[in-house]
């Protein structure tokens, strides 16, 4: 192990032993590691856009003076000065038009990215259930393939209605229609039974950078005997 | 045109037509009374009561606007605690401590700026703004996580909301909050936070909910509109995936 | 004009993507001009947002406010990588190894705490949300998977046993994709009410 990688391994187990003091309760070794933690992600970032993404992208074009990309690039110009003006609290609202900007560029890729990628597909799926050459083996219906996409039609169904919002106009209108509450009943189970899968998802993977740290420090220790 | 396309492209256009009809109509019919036999989150309406909680004891309010992931345009999810950040601000100009806003990306820690800004301006107390009621608490996601948990357990804090595109490890600030007994009131579009979120004592949004936090505490008709149309676009998903599956039986769907 | 103006940029920039990406080969080089403006606008908000933090906690430390220390140990870590990039390059692999060796550690053990967190309150979650059917099924569904997490049932090649685990395994997709249908219209429809100019996140 050459000098460097001595001085980060203890760097690593002094962060890591840092943070785990929290579960002594939060203490000031446990904020030192997050204020570091902020300071060099913050750092880091500012370097990779300054360098990856202002320089080439805005001031490079603006060095070639005539070009079609010096006159395109007088408008990102214009929005990041306007940016920079919200650091003076007195001209904070000079932003106002650079992040509309921003929202509408954002409105338009969701609009675009959820209609296309999340909704079309997630609802042909359940659709393509009852693809005939799915539920067909050998010519014979596949029963046990026909329940399943009537349960996953279900399912889905009920999931979509446990959210519903619309409040029944009789009575104090404080209540769903009766059909509403029923299905969304059910629900509640197939809710459930997603969150419980997800939880142990993250619960395995929280658990596997756990045991990944631990294994880190063992094998850092072990190398650091062996010289 | 349409002969190029594929049934994704077909669907997703059909999509987006839909929900633009609904919309319209919803925001036409109901422009009287907006928010009239809409069901209520209750831990929105929680929210509003630690509002009113926070300016009677003088206590500060915080609110974590989540993180993107890549730093890129922020998706429409994640302006999801833009509301309640309205709303908190309005309520807390003149308080001893202001509501403070923290954002895991650039253009929502700007955005939460002009927010506070604009509302110390109609407050006519534009002297009292300081820039750091929004600010970036990380640069990244977990640097934003990072930059959240001291806040969480900043001495006079009344309550915790986390409104937005939330990470699962999130839940660290949840039991943070629960140790030192502060409320706090979460709503994220992933999946996997609701689900880890669930498992703890945070008051939360589920599924769509938060998106919905205007329509919520009314303080926006064109979100009580948006949460209508959901519930239109809801029924006639249903209906479609059934004439879906009945034409996909019979062989009619290619 | 004031409060027009951001409302008319926010449409006409939210048209005119949807329009190119419907229009995609006439309108393509445009649309990458206006994806660039996007990238180094919001690039450039995040330098805005970094400045104001390390200003702000800048304050902290003239006015010595109280908890400063951290102040000055969050821009000395921000002056040491910032500094580094610029100085030795971000190519350069001692600074990579660095920064690595701080994030890498304080991330996963970030996460590794979640882990120990969760075990706690994984335990009280019927104390805290009460008995119904959405807590008992997560309960029940959140055993299920750690069991079948686990491997062991897999391991014993029972034929029918392993028809039943990749049934129950198919089963939380059920749920998600209802949620997803769910989340997905929500976020249509705040990005149709931009396009609209209904919702103006910029505004008070």
């Amino acid at each position: 192990m050459n000098p460097m990688d001595i001085v980060l391994g203890f760097i690593g187990i002094a962060l890591s032993v840092m943070i785990f003091s929290y579960l002594l309760g939060d203490n000031f070794f446990f904020r030192v590691a997050l204020y570091i933690l902020v300071g060099v992600s913050a750092g880091y970032g500012a370097a990779v856009l300054l360098l990856k993404v202002i320089i080439p992208r805005l001031i490079e074009p603006l060095k070639e003076s005539g070009t079609d990309a010096f006159w395109l690039g007088l408008v990102p110009l214009a929005l990041c000065l306007l940016l920079a003006l919200m650091l003076v609290p007195r001209t904070v609202r000079a932003g106002t038009l650079p992040l509309s900007f921003l929202v509408g560029a954002a409105a338009a890729v969701g609009i675009a990215g959820i209609s296309r990628g999340t909704l079309a597909p997630q609802l042909l799926a359940v659709v393509n259930r009852f693809s005939p050459e799915l539920l067909l083996e050998n010519s014979a219906a596949d029963w046990g393939g026909i329940v399943e996409a009537f349960f996953i039609l279900f399912g889905v169904i009920s999931v979509l209605f446990y959210f519903h919002h619309r409040l029944s106009r009789k009575g104090a209108g404080t209540q769903r229609p009766l059909l509403v509450e029923g299905i969304s009943d059910v629900g509640q189970v197939f809710l459930g039974i997603s969150f419980g899968m997800l939880f142990v998802g993250f619960y395995s993977a929280a658990l596997t950078a756990l045991i990944a740290r631990i294994v880190w420090l063992k094998d850092f220790i072990l190398a650091l005997l062996a010289g | 045109m349409i002969e190029g396309m594929s049934n994704v492209d077909l669907l997703s256009l059909a999509i987006v037509l839909l929900a633009l009809l609904s919309l319209g109509l919803n925001l036409l019919i109901h422009r009287k009374y907006p928010y009239r036999c809409l069901r209520k989150n209750d831990a929105l309406l929680d929210a509003e009561k630690l509002m009113h909680a926070a300016a009677e004891k003088g206590l500060r309010l915080t609110i974590g606007l989540g993180a993107n992931p890549n730093n890129s345009v922020p998706a429409p999810a994640s302006l999801a605690g833009l509301p309640v950040l309205r709303l908190m601000t309005m309520r807390s100009v003149f308080n001893d401590r202001p509501a403070q806003a923290l954002s895991g990306d650039g253009a929502l820690a700007s955005l939460s700026q002009l927010i506070v800004r604009g509302k110390y301006q109609n407050a006519l107390a534009t002297e009292l703004f300081k820039p750091d009621f929004g600010l970036l608490a990380g640069a990244a996601p977990y640097a934003y996580l990072a930059g959240l948990l001291p806040e969480v357990n900043y001495r006079a804090n009344a309550g915790v909301f986390l409104i937005g595109r939330h990470r699962p490890e999130t839940l660290l600030a949840a039991n943070l909050a629960d140790q030192k007994g502060i409320p706090l009131v979460a709503g994220s579009d992933e999946l996997s936070t609701q689900a880890v979120l669930f498992a703890t004592n945070a008051r939360l949004c589920l599924g769509e909910d938060a998106l919905y936090a205007g329509a919520a505490l009314e303080t926006d008709a064109s979100a009580a509109a948006a949460l209508r149309a959901q519930d239109w676009l809801r029924v006639l998903a249903a209906l479609g995936l059934l004439a879906g599956a009945v034409l996909k039986l019979l062989g009619a769907w290619p | 004009m004031k409060k027009t103006l951001p409302i008319l940029v926010a449409v006409l920039t939210a048209v005119f993507i949807l329009a190119a990406l419907i229009l995609r080969p006439q309108l393509n080089g445009w649309l990458d001009v206006v994806l660039n403006w996007a990238v180094v606008t919001a690039s450039a908000a995040l330098l805005v947002a970094v400045a104001t933090l390390l200003l702000t906690h800048l304050r902290a430390i003239l006015r010595g406010q109280r908890g400063f220390i951290y102040s000055i140990i969050l821009i000395s870590a921000f002056l040491v990588s910032f500094i580094g990039a610029l100085v030795l390059g971000l190519e350069n692999s001692a600074y990579l190894r660095w920064v690595a060796a701080v994030q890498l550690p304080l991330e996963t053990s970030l996460l590794g705490l979640a882990a120990l967190v969760m075990t706690g309150a994984a335990l009280q979650i019927f104390r805290s949300r009460g008995w119904s059917l959405l807590t008992i099924s997560f309960g029940i569904s959140a055993l299920v998977f750690l069991v079948i997490s686990l491997g062991l049932l897999q391991a014993l090649n029972i034929p029918l046993l392993s028809t039943v685990i990749a049934y129950l395994q198919r089963l939380p997709l059920i749920g998600a994709r209802g949620l997803l249908i769910g989340i997905g219209i929500g976020a249509l429809l705040t990005g149709l009410r931009v396009l609209f100019g209904l919702e103006r996140s910029w505004g008070e």
